[in-house]
This record gives structure tokens, sequence and C-alpha cells, in this order.
């Protein structure tokens, strides 16, 4: 039994762990995704204005999209 | 050791002296009779018992001894295994509670991957500006999980699935990236409803984690595990099912085309054995829920949409309300079990067999919120009585009103409540609450209570005006009680409140925007409570001082109450203000005419009797310091009363319970010190609160007092004085009480509270350890930032002082300017104090601390000196480095606890100096070691032992004492295995003090 708890133990120190883990990941990823919605926000705004230039437009966001993946 | 000698079969029944009795049952009975009065009965007794017992006249006395003996092995060892089993059922609730949250943030990554990946999608999508822009628009709005919709969305689609033409390439790849898309949303995402599969646990030796579906359209299940073997080789053996799923019949690839990208697409017939139908080609299943993911941001339209609802419904009639109730069931379970709000694992609180549970943090949510999660040894129904009735465990909690009961209809009740809370300082108002609660069953057999604020957006009935107070807002908050196997129950307390920091000054804000302070003082404080009632029920707790728990438990409460009423002053208790003499309005000072109103509307403020003279008046102040950590200053307050008590002031409270008070003395702090006996009355589990009784030694403070000469007692709160704890108040309340100690003596409580003042801007900060502090002082700026603000230590902390005395009508005037100069005189001292504890370079008294006193570098230098000197050896290995600061940092922080003690003939000697080592084994501050003498810390042989050596330090400048033992100043005893005793030499080599060196120390 003890050997058990001991072992119970150290498991739960290990999900405690990954826990932490996916809770950091988890943030990264909502950080990341705010930010690609903004870029998806502004694109589509951009998109829908038939007076942008078509042209200016995708340059324009293919470079702030590469800043968003860094 | 079990002694084999029983329990086996005997021919004879045990009636030779051989080694095997065996007892029949009425002896057995017979002898359990004696075990349980007394389990180590004497050789006499034992022999008694044969004379006088018939059954057992026929046993050898040794015999009967063998039997308890191993009477008592076997009771140990049951216990034993009793113990391992309540640690068992613990651990192993503990490890389902973080299975799931496990399971809850595996969840929530591969929505947030999946989210990611989909945005990613979408952004390329819209850049290749070659696609139709209003198709993909119109994807990206609608990407909303709704059960209900996604039926809907299905529908939507169906046109773009018509248009493409899946009989060529390009149509078959898209089909397969859909394909792709969705599975990878089951793999890894929640396109399916998991649930983990029972039976199979993540751990070292388990193939994997397997989940399967719930409520799905179709069954799923799915497995994710580690192999030893390569990508490629995994892939291989996989797609090759005949090989490895029994019912499979045959698997015939009937055409094969390339994807273009790389990949590859191939076109499949499967057959399956009965009972198993084939299976469906993927194109068909392809078209369910291929939208499914959430985008936080469309949450709110939700919400939105939900509002029509909400004026509908008329919020006056109980359908109203229990769809009021319903609503906020959901989203207080919402916050329980899910992620509802951004939580955060609050620092300090880890899990483990003895730990509280798990608590979490709010972080950028509107209000503050906190949730705790604990394990609990008590039935879920008497744990929800026991968190519902707040007062008993929310210290700060006044009244508790319920105003209607109304019966929900399916088992639960709603309940409209009034709630007033005490202002935890003068400098801000008291905040009151108006909630529904609603306790209910859900299905799967737990029991849930939550409550919410009705406002003006929710609807409902208007709660009772109140002038005095601000109303606070309770978004869905509660407690979520699972029955647990095995016995007791685990516990979810979600606390969300938005306590309207606006309406408060500037300064206190923090206060109010503290979810971890929250933490500490709501939800901690409710599980700790119900844990220590569960561990009084199963005797765990020992009773203090001869009382039974809940009777500590009610002084701790009159003692805290009390002590609120003092500092909230209620109009409505009888509280009203005395306009001061002087003129200077630093101190306010309030008389009660009324004391027997005492308490409010509850019944928990029975405290008071009319006894105290014509009435009650109070003097209280509140001033904020900077970087000084509650927890040392409580602590420094209790351990060092003659540094701000004076003894008269004491004399006059403690004079008042008896009949005839007598004369008001005029206040001068620290004028007569006193000594002071702590006497442990109880402590909570966790030991972040002690209830004790403080004897104060009597002496007579004037000569025509001197028959009066008899000790005081006071009855004494002190909590939140350990310093790890983050976000807790530390305070120090106390009553005078008389020798009787009746268990309803009356209580007029004074005292201290001391709130840290956490700012927004430093989550981290205000780490409340002092020790730190300094240590990151000394080395400089390497280890600041991270622990402290942006100084390294710059955190605010406001005490607020109470003082209460009794007064008759004639003494009026003289007792409002005695308090009114002795809580001026407290602040005083407390300000001088603040000034010595605070980590703070050149303050007065712990300069000697600081990397800038020359005085600190100075004496460090004669230290490391002499002892190089005297022994012809390097205090820290290699002297190599000169520079002063080096010096000291390591004389600080060395492994060996270095003291230095005055050198007086006259006088006996006290410590004047420790490193960070020394301070941690005499168990004090820097301040506070100036008034430990040598004496006292050094035991009967230590003392011999320096004495007897002294000679030889005074001449060859050191000696060596053998290992021993000595005090801290605590009283806990530090055993040392060599002090080496050094004359520390000033530059002109005349002495300047005894240096102490104890080596490789412990507590005993």
């Amino acid at each position: 039994m003890e050997r058990l708890n001991a072992k119970l133990y150290l498991q739960n120190c290990y999900i405690v762990k990954e826990n932490e883990r996916l809770r950091k990941k988890a943030e990264i990823l909502n950080q990341e995704n705010q930010q690609l919605l903004i870029e998806l926000n502004q694109k589509l705004s951009k998109t829908k204005d038939p007076n942008e230039s078509k042209q200016g437009s995708s340059n324009l966001s293919s470079s702030s999209f590469a800043s968003g993946q860094s | 050791m079990m002694v084999h000698t029983m329990h086996r079969e005997s021919p004879d029944k045990g009636l030779d002296s051989g080694k095997y009795v065996r007892y029949t049952p009425e002896q057995v009975e017979a002898l359990e009779r004696v075990y349980t009065e007394c389990p180590k009965p004497s050789s006499l007794r034992r022999h008694q018992l044969i004379r006088e017992s018939s059954i057992l006249s026929n046993i050898e006395p040794k015999q009967i001894k063998v039997w308890f003996q191993n009477r008592r092995c076997r009771e140990k060892q049951r216990k034993e295994a009793a113990r391992l089993q309540t640690v068992n059922r613990k651990l192993n609730a503990m490890n389902k509670l973080l299975m799931e949250e496990n399971d809850r943030l595996q969840k929530q990554v591969s929505h947030l991957v999946y989210d990611n990946g989909h945005m990613k999608h979408q952004l390329h999508t819209v850049t290749s500006s070659t696609f139709a822009s209003g198709t993909t628009t119109d994807n990206s709005c609608e990407s909303v999980v709704v059960s209900g919709q996604q039926h809907q969305q299905q529908n939507s689609n169906h046109p773009q699935h018509l248009q493409r033409d899946a009989n060529n390439p390009a149509g078959l790849l898209s089909i397969a990236e859909e394909a792709l898309a969705e599975f990878l949303s089951k793999a890894t995402g929640t396109a399916v409803d998991w649930v983990q599969m029972i039976g199979m646990k993540p751990g070292p030796d388990s193939i994997g984690i397997v989940s399967i579906s719930r409520n799905c359209s179709g069954i799923a299940a799915r497995a994710c595990g580690l192999v030893s073997l390569e990508p490629m080789k995994v892939a291989e053996i996989l797609k090759d099912r005949q090989s490895w799923l029994r019912d499979c019949r045959c698997v015939d690839t009937l055409s094969v085309i390339p994807a273009g990208n790389g990949g590859t697409i191939e076109l499949i017939y499967t057959q399956m054995y009965a009972p198993y139908f084939g299976m469906q080609a993927s194109g068909t299943t392809t078209d369910n829920s291929c939208e499914s993911v959430v985008v936080s941001g469309q949450q709110h339209q939700q919400q939105n949409s939900n509002h029509p609802q909400h004026l509908q419904r008329d919020a006056n009639n109980p359908a109203g309300l229990l769809s009021i109730a319903e609503e906020a069931l959901a989203e207080f379970l919402s916050k329980a079990t899910g992620t509802a709000v951004d939580w955060v694992q609050m620092i300090g609180m880890k899990p483990g067999p003895d730990s509280i549970g798990i608590v979490s943090i709010s972080r950028n949510c509107s209000g503050i919120a906190a949730r705790a999660c604990g394990l609990v040894s008590l039935e879920p129904m008497k744990v929800a009585e026991i968190l519902k009735d707040r007062q008993s465990w929310l210290r700060d909690c006044r009244c508790v009103d319920t105003l209607s009961v109304i019966p929900a209809g399916n088992g639960g009740t709603i309940e409209l409540i009034y709630t007033q809370m005490y202002a935890p300082t003068t400098l801000a108002a008291a905040r009151d609450f108006w909630t529904l609660r609603y306790s209910t069953c859900l299905e799967d057999g737990s029991y849930v209570v939550c409550e919410r604020s009705l406002t003006s957006t929710t609807g409902g009935p208007n709660g009772p005006p109140s002038s005095s107070f601000v109303r606070a807002e309770m978004r869905p908050s509660g407690f979520l009680i699972r029955p647990c196997d095995g016995g007791g129950s685990i516990v979810h307390i979600v606390d969300h409140v938005d306590l309207d920091a606006w309406s408060v000054p500037e300064v206190m804000r923090p206060l109010y925007e503290s979810s971890k302070i929250l933490a500490q003082k709501m939800t901690v404080a409710a599980l700790r409570h119900v844990r220590q009632i569960a561990q009084e029920t199963s005797g765990e707790v020992q009773y203090g001082g001869g009382r039974q728990p809940a009777v500590l438990r009610t002084f701790s409460q009159k003692l805290c109450r009390g002590f609120n009423d003092a500092v909230n002053g209620f109009v409505d208790d009888g509280w009203s203000p005395l306009g001061s003499n002087d003129g200077a309005e630093d101190i306010s000072v309030m008389i009660n005419l009324s004391p027997g109103k005492f308490g409010g509307p509850s019944h928990y403020g029975s405290s008071f009797l009319p006894s105290f003279g014509s009435g009650v008046l109070c003097a209280k102040a509140s001033m904020l310091l900077e970087n000084v950590p509650p927890a040392v200053l409580v602590r420094f307050l209790r351990e060092h009363r003659s540094e701000w008590a004076d003894y008269g002031v004491d004399g006059y409270a403690a004079a008042s319970l008896r009949a005839s008070p007598f004369a008001v003395p005029c206040a001068r702090a620290g004028g007569f010190p006193s000594n002071q006996v702590i006497l442990p009355l109880a402590q909570t589990v966790e030991h972040e609160e002690f209830l004790e009784v403080v004897r104060l030694e009597g002496h007579a403070y004037s000569p025509e007092e001197m028959g009066l000469a008899r000790d005081m007692y006071l009855l004494q709160l002190c909590s939140g004085v350990d310093e790890n704890v983050v976000g807790g108040c530390a305070q120090l309340v106390f009553a005078p009480i008389d020798e009787s100690f009746a268990d309803d003596a009356p209580l007029l409580p004074s005292g201290f509270r001391v709130i840290p003042l956490e700012h927004k801007s430093t989550p981290n900060g205000a780490s409340g350890n002092r020790t730190l502090d300094l240590a990151s002082a000394l080395e400089g700026s390497t280890r600041q930032g991270s622990e402290a603000g942006p100084n390294g230590c710059n955190f605010r902390s406001v005490v607020t002082i109470a003082f209460q005395f009794t007064f008759d009508n004639h003494t009026r005037d003289s007792v409002a300017s005695m308090a009114r100069q002795y809580v001026r005189s407290i602040v005083g001292s407390i300000q001088r104090v603040a000034l010595a504890i605070a980590p703070r370079p050149g303050s007065s008294i712990s300069s000697i601390s600081a990397p800038t006193s020359p005085e600190a570098l100075t004496l460090v230098r004669w230290i490391s000196r002499s002892y190089r000197v005297h022994t012809g050896a390097n205090l820290f290995g290699s002297d190599s480095q000169t520079s002063g600061d080096t010096l000291l940092r390591q004389l600080w922080s060395h492994t060996d606890a270095i003291l230095c003690c005055s050198l007086k003939t006259n006088a006996s000697p006290v410590f004047t100096f420790a490193n960070q080592t020394g301070l941690d084994m005499l168990e004090t501050t820097l301040v506070a070691l100036q008034d430990i003498m040598l004496d006292k810390t050094l035991d009967e042989s230590g003392r011999k032992a320096l004495c007897s050596e002294f000679p030889k330090i005074m001449q060859q400048g050191y000696a060596h004492l053998p290992a021993g033992v000595c005090a801290s100043s605590m009283g806990r005893l530090v055993s040392y295995e060599q002090a080496t005793v050094w004359k520390v030499l000033e530059d002109d080599e005349s002495n300047h003090c005894l240096a102490f060196m104890f080596v490789n120390w412990s507590f005993v």
C-alpha cells in the first residue's frame, strides 16, 4: 500500500507538471489565436472594401502575416 | 514485533505452558474488555486479572502478557493500515481531480490548436485573393459550435459540396483535405465529445490514453500512445488493416491518385465480418460537423443573442427566478470545472497528500475570482450545510438574512439572501450583497449550491436598501460537492465578485482588485473550515486547555467579530463619533452607549453582556506602510508586546472586567515593560490561526497600587503570520479576560490588522518574504524584479488599529483622551518598528545588514580577519576577494549560523548581529535579535563549556565547543555539531565582540 501511495503521489506530481505545461501551452496558443484573429479581421475588412486596390492589400497583408507568425 | 504464541491449533486448551495457547471466545472477550480500559496493564493488574476472572484462571501470566503485546501490536498495525488507506483515498481522489483537469486542459489546448490551424488556413485563403472573398468571410463568422446549429451549418455548406466535381482529382483532393481536417480535430481536439475510457489510466506503464465518444452521431474511439518505431514504419503497419484488425475480411485499393502536394489519395473498398457492418466510405462522414471551431470572440455574440430572453422573462415570479437560477448554475459550473474564467494556479498552493487542494485565481476577468478544489471526509449534505452557513467560516461576514425561500419545483430550493460584509479597514465603506441562491442535486448525484447577485440586468425583486453599505455584485459563484468513492466529498468552490473597486480611495483599490486576497479570505477559508470540522468530527484534533474545539472556535469568532464591529462602527450597532478635544483627527474615537446591541441583527453577536459599564469607547486609526510584510509586522507585535503596549492601559482594560475599575492611567507606551507569557490554546489544522492566552506578569505600576499587582490575562487570536502565504492579511486581536475563562466570558477586543496592497501591475509582487527581500537587497540588483516590485521591494500594506475601552459616565472624557493618546503612541511605535523591519538601505536600525552600511562592512571585515588570525583558516574557503561587499554577501549567505555577541564585563552578553542562517536558527529578525541574551540561548552544558573555554578564547583568540543543544527565541531546541567561538578584534587589536559559528545545526 505504501508503495502504491508513493506511486500515486508521483503520478499526481507528474500530472500536475503536465497540467502546468498544458496551461502554459494554452496560454501561448490563446495569445497566438488572438493575434491571428486580429489579422484575420483586418484582412477581411480590407478584402471587403472594394475601393482598396487588390494588389496593395495582398502585399500588405502577406507582410503582416509573416510578422504575426514570428 | 509479533510474538507467535496465539491463534494456533493446540490440542489441550492452553493448559500447558507450551508455545501455543488457544483462547476461547469468552476469554478473548474478557481480555478485550480489559484492553479497552487499559491497553498496557501492569504485571500486578495481569496477576489480579488471573486471580479474579475464573475464565482466565487457567492461563499463565506470561501468556497474558504476550496476548496484550500482540493485541497492541495488532492495534498499531490496524491504525497504520487505516492511515495508509486514508492517504490512498486522498491520493486517488486527487488523482481523479488532476486527471479531469488534465482532460479539460487537453481539450482546451486542442481546441486552440485547431482554431489556430483554421485561422492560419483562413488567413492564407484570404491572402491568396483568388478565392471569392464573400465565401471565406462567411465561413469564419459561423464557426461556432452549438450542437443544435451544426445541422444548419451543414445545410448551408451543401451548395459548396454540390458545386465541386468529385470525379476529378481536384475534387477528390478537396474531399481529402476536409477529411484530414476533421480527423485531426477528432484526434487532438474536441470535435467529438471525448470521455476518458474507464480502466485506462495514464501512467508510466499504461498503453496510452484511451477515450470514447459520448452523444455523438455514430460511435467513436481514440487512443494515443508511444511506440518505439519510426513514424513511416508505424504508418505502414497501421495501413495494413488486415494484419491487425481480426474482423477485417478484405481491403481492396481500387485506385491510387497522387495528391500533387506529395500526399497520396486512395479509393478503398473494405469488407468486415459480422457483427460489424461495412465501414462507410469516408466521403459521407466528412459532411459531419465540419466546422467545429470555437472562436472566443464569438461567445459574446451568443451571449448577446440571449438578451432578448432576459428581457422577456418575468423575473418576479418563481418561474422567472428559476430561469435566473438555472442560468447561474450553468455559469457557475463552467467556472468550477471549466475554463469560463482564465484560471491560473495560485503560487504556494501545491497538491500533495496533505495539501488543502488545488487553488486557482482569475486573471484578466471582469471582477475578481478564485476557485479551490479539495477533498473532505464529510458527506456532501453535511459539507453543504456547513458552507451555506457563511457566517460560521467567513470572518468578514456581518450577517446573512434569508428573506424568502421558494421551492424550485425540481427538488431544489431558491433563496433570496441579503448579506452584509465588514469593511477590512477604516478607509473604505462596507459591502453588501443581494443575491439569489439556488441549491439542487445534479443528475450525477452531486449537490450544488450556486449564488449570484440580482441586478437590474438579471431582473428579480430589489434587495433591501442600505445606507452605510456599497452594493457589491456576486457573479455566479458557489459550491459543487461530489460524493467520493469510499466516503467523503470532493468540493469545488468558486467565488467571483465585483467589489466596486472604483468607489474606494485609489490607494485602497488594489485590495478590492486582488484575486489572491479573495482566494485567501473566502475560497480557501471555506475549504479550511470544512476540513477543520471534518478533522474535529473524526477526533483528529486535540482539545486545547480542556475545551471543546467548537468552544475555542466560538472564542476566535467572537474576537474577530468584536474587532470588526469596532473597526466598522455601524450606526445600527449604536456607535456614534465623538469629536476630539485637541483638534487632531488622526485618531477617530467613537462611543457606544448601548453595548447590549452589539453584534448587529445576528445570533452570532450575542457576545456582549450589559456589564460593560455605561458604554464602550473605541479609538481607531489606519495607516499605510511601505515595504513591511504583514506577517513580519504582526509577528513582531505579538512577540514583543512591550515594544508598543502600556502596562497601565492593559491594567485598566483588565480591571474593567471587575466591579470597580481603577483610575484612568495616562498612556505611555513602553513605560513599564512587562513580561508576557504566551500559552497556546488552539490552532487550526494548517497553523494559519492561533488562539492563545497571554499572561502579563503582574507588577504594580505605581507605588499606591502595589497591593493590586496581579497577573492579567488576554485572550489573543493571531492569524496570517506565515510569510509564505500569498495575499494573506495578518491580524493580532486580543481581549482581556478574567481568570475564570468562562466559555461565555464577555470579550472587548482590540488589536491590529495588516493587509497587503498588491498592485495590479506586478502580479507576482509582494511576495511578503522578508528574508528574501533582505537577501536580494544584499545581492544588489541581481535577484530583484522577479520576486518583488520594480524596486525589489516596493509594496504597501495598510495597518488598521482599533482599541476598545469601557467607561462610566463621569470618566468618559478622560478615557477618550487616554485612548486617543494611547493609539497615537501605538501608531508611533508601529512606524518605528516598520522602519526597522522594512528591508530598506539606510533605515536606522537594520542598516547593519545593508550593503551600503559602513558599519556592517567593517564588522564583517573584523569577523573574518579575526577568524583568520586566530585559527589560521579562512572563514569562506578562499579569502582572495577583499572587497567588503563580497565579504558581507558571503557571510550573510554562509550555511552555518554566525552570530556576534556583545562583550561587556558588567552586563550579560546579548546578540548584536547574525547572518541569515543565524536569524533562522534563533527564529528572529535582526531587530529582535538585539533583545536576545546569550545565556538564554545556550543550555546549561553549553554555558559551562563556554565558561571553561573562556580563558582560552581570551588567550588564543578562539575555542571549539563540543556538540550541544541551544534554544531559539521561540523556545525551540536546536542541536549543533560544533560551535566555534572567536574573539573579534578591531583594527587596533582591541576586543570588539565575540563571534559564534554553530556548525550543522538543526531543529530537534
